[in-house]
């Protein structure tokens, strides 16, 4: 969060936007996790046992069939259950890291994640994960609102005087760098209207290049202009409200970032 | 309801209420089975099931919680049915905990199983 020594009202302000951050989302798939279970959960399993009940009177080859759409109907509904969520009471700061960076990194920002904790000797708190996490995530998104890295490392190293973070992405080796601003895309002519978020938003804004394709392919058919440049300089404001030390690879479009956060008993007061 | 007329059609006698005091009114420590959905409108199964096992340590050999989510909290010791199920899910959840054999799902008398929520 912040180099050693520089603790202040904001950074703690920060940590407080990175902890509502999580918080929001715990907030958030609990909410969905009701609404599953009060609605589709509940409805689903009426409809299973009426057609019990229907399969009763049928003959035996039809009743069959039957029973083999329930189980398929189950089976199916099942892998809909969310997940536990990484904050459940009872859960290890590392169980709830793992979940954490599992269920809302991996397969969401990038594709495959490596994750190494030593953090057992000195525990984070649930304050200091949902930072960790939050802190993970952002930097990602801003390096790339589009697409996901091919690879990331997540590295967490806890001590009494502070908690070392640090994470590496790179892309595979055929793909994108990062998206950058200057990207041009060979869009559908419904997607050359500007993005939400302007130039920098979830989506490849209009240009001349992606007029001139505009009946050539669909919006994720992005084609990169080599730029390291751009996508850096908007992960860098977020970096370093983060109190992110950043470094990339221009060649290869990978990059690292180093952020420490000192333990509340460490800082000055 | 529709759980437990799938009950009813596999020879259990069955009680239902809605709430945790209805359920408590059923005597449910009487029963053969007791089963619990985790959500009673704006209560808890997981409350009742612990009123129960004040009464009574052992009474989570025969309950049965229904839980649509699996971040769910609900008590370790306990059998989990989670929805959506199968009617033979239920049956022979409860027919395992009452020591029957799935096939065993004729009626049967003096039984009184109940489903308290």
């Amino acid at each position: 969060m912040s180099r050693p020594g520089t603790a202040g009202p904001q950074q703690a302000a920060a940590e407080r936007l990175l902890f509502l951050m999580i918080a929001l989302q715990e907030r958030e798939n609990r909410a969905l996790t009701d609404a599953l279970h009060d609605g589709p959960m509940q409805d689903i399993t009426g409809i299973l046992l009426s057609l019990a009940s229907l399969r009763r009177g049928l003959p035996e080859d039809t009743a069959e069939r039957i029973a083999q759409i329930e189980t398929r109907l189950r089976d199916t509904t099942a892998t809909l259950h969310r997940p536990p969520p990484p904050f459940r009471p009872g859960n290890t700061p590392r169980q709830m890291l793992e979940l954490g960076l599992t269920q809302r990194v991996e397969g969401v920002l990038v594709e495959r994640l490596y994750i190494s904790l030593d953090i057992d000797s000195s525990p984070p708190v649930l304050g200091e994960v949902a930072v960790l996490l939050a802190t993970v995530q952002l930097l990602l998104q801003e390096s790339d609102p589009i697409h996901q890295a091919a690879r990331a490392l997540v590295a967490i190293r806890s001590s009494p005087e502070g908690i070392d973070l640090a994470l590496r992405v790179a892309y595979a080796a055929a793909a994108t760098q990062p998206y950058a601003p200057d990207l041009t895309a060979r869009a559908s002519s419904t997607s050359a209207t500007p993005a939400p978020g302007g130039a920098d938003g979830p989506g490849p804004g209009p240009g001349p290049a992606s007029d001139a394709a505009a009946d050539e392919g669909t919006p994720e058919d992005i084609v990169p202009r080599v730029s390291a440049a751009s996508w850096l300089e908007r992960l860098r404001p977020v970096a370093e409200l983060l109190g992110a030390q950043l470094r990339a690879d221009s060649a290869t479009g990978a990059w690292s970032a180093m952020v420490r956060l000192p333990r509340r008993s460490a800082r000055p007061r | 309801m529709l759980a437990a007329r799938v009950l009813s059609d596999g020879g259990w006698s069955v009680a239902t209420a809605g709430d945790i005091s209805g359920a408590l009114a059923l005597r449910p420590l009487e029963f053969d089975v007791v089963i619990i959905d985790t959500r009673l409108g704006p209560e808890r199964g997981t409350e009742l099931f612990e009123q129960l096992r004040a009464q009574d340590p052992l009474v989570s050999r025969r309950c049965l919680v229904l839980t649509g989510a699996v971040a769910d909290p609900r008590p370790d010791d306990v059998a989990v049915l989670l929805k959506p199920f199968r009617a033979d899910d239920l049956l022979d959840a409860v027919n395992g905990l009452a020591g029957r054999r799935p096939t065993e799902n004729g009626p049967r008398d003096g039984v009184r199983p109940g489903r308290a929520g």
